[in-house]
């Protein structure tokens, strides 16, 4: 492998800072069939999933961030009605991250047909 | 020694994602009500063990949680960074060579489980099980009454 040692990166739009696309990329991001056979669609920076009841998962690093201060996004989808889809209030840890999936209309963990994560924040 | 992560970037640029044959089933020992949860290996962390000089020794994954954990457990409203504690070790650490399948799976049970399930656990119940993963139902209706199977039965062998 190639190593380009620069500290800016440039297009017709003009420069950006190798920094700055580090900082702005996802560090960790995952698609997960959740219904059935529970299965990784795609991933990025992940080790595991932990499939902890309906609609409740727990996914797990393979490199840490930073703090627990990291900002997280998820979405799900489930067949029959509307959807939230939240963090877990125990707490953020540094290698692993919760994602609750409930139903406005259901209540209570429902499994999701498609459920996606990303994470924003500072590496280990 | 490159960050992981570029490490993870460039295994996800050039090798072919793994789906696993196995899934660990298990119940936690803290939660004697629970049902059994399910893990679940991601395809690409699974290429990247397999083709070996990516990860790093899963040691250092257990003695960085161990940091971690001490710190939630002594500083509860004090948020937790790497920063506060010289870095973690995982990041850095030279990278391990190519794993089996099963090896790859006991590696993942000593990085995503907690001991409490596969180290300190003196109970008389069995708590987990690697599986192949035709094992576990796709059939979620009754996902929350699901167990560890005590005296599984035997599989049938291929004719």
């Amino acid at each position: 492998m190639s190593t380009l040692v620069t500290e800016n990166l440039q297009d017709s739009g003009g420069t950006v800072p190798v920094a700055t696309v580090r900082q702005g990329s996802a560090k960790a991001w995952l698609t997960l069939t959740g219904t059935g056979t529970i299965t990784f669609r795609d991933s990025f920076n992940h080790s595991t999933v932990t499939d902890l009841g309906p609609g409740t998962y727990q996914s797990n690093l393979s490199t840490a961030l930073g703090n627990a201060n990291y900002a997280m996004v998820a979405m799900a989808t489930f067949i029959g009605g509307p959807y939230i889809s939240g963090h877990n209030t125990g707490g953020p840890q540094t290698s692993s991250t919760y994602i609750n999936v409930s139903s406005t209309t259901a209540g209570g963990g429902v499994d999701s047909t498609l459920m996606t994560s990303q994470v924003q924040g500072d590496l280990a | 020694m490159t960050h992981l992560w570029d490490r993870l970037v460039d295994a996800k640029e050039r090798l072919t994602p793994v789906q696993s044959k196995y899934r660990v089933v298990f119940e936690d020992p803290g939660q004697p009500d629970g049902f059994a949860c399910v893990l679940i290996p991601d395809p690409n962390w699974m290429a990247a063990a397999l083709a070996g000089g990516i990860l790093p020794p899963v040691e250092t994954y257990i003695r960085d949680r161990d940091v971690e954990e001490r710190h939630m457990r002594d500083f509860p409203d004090v948020p937790f960074s790497w920063r506060d504690y010289g870095g973690a070790l995982h990041p850095y650490a030279a990278p391990i060579p190519a794993m089996t399948e099963e090896e790859a799976i006991e590696y993942l049970i000593q990085k995503d489980l907690p001991p409490r399930i596969w180290r300190d656990y003196r109970g008389n119940r069995v708590i987990m099980r690697i599986v192949p993963v035709d094992l576990v139902p796709s059939d979620r209706s009754y996902r929350n009454a699901w167990a560890v199977a005590q005296n599984p039965q035997p599989q049938e062998e291929a004719a």
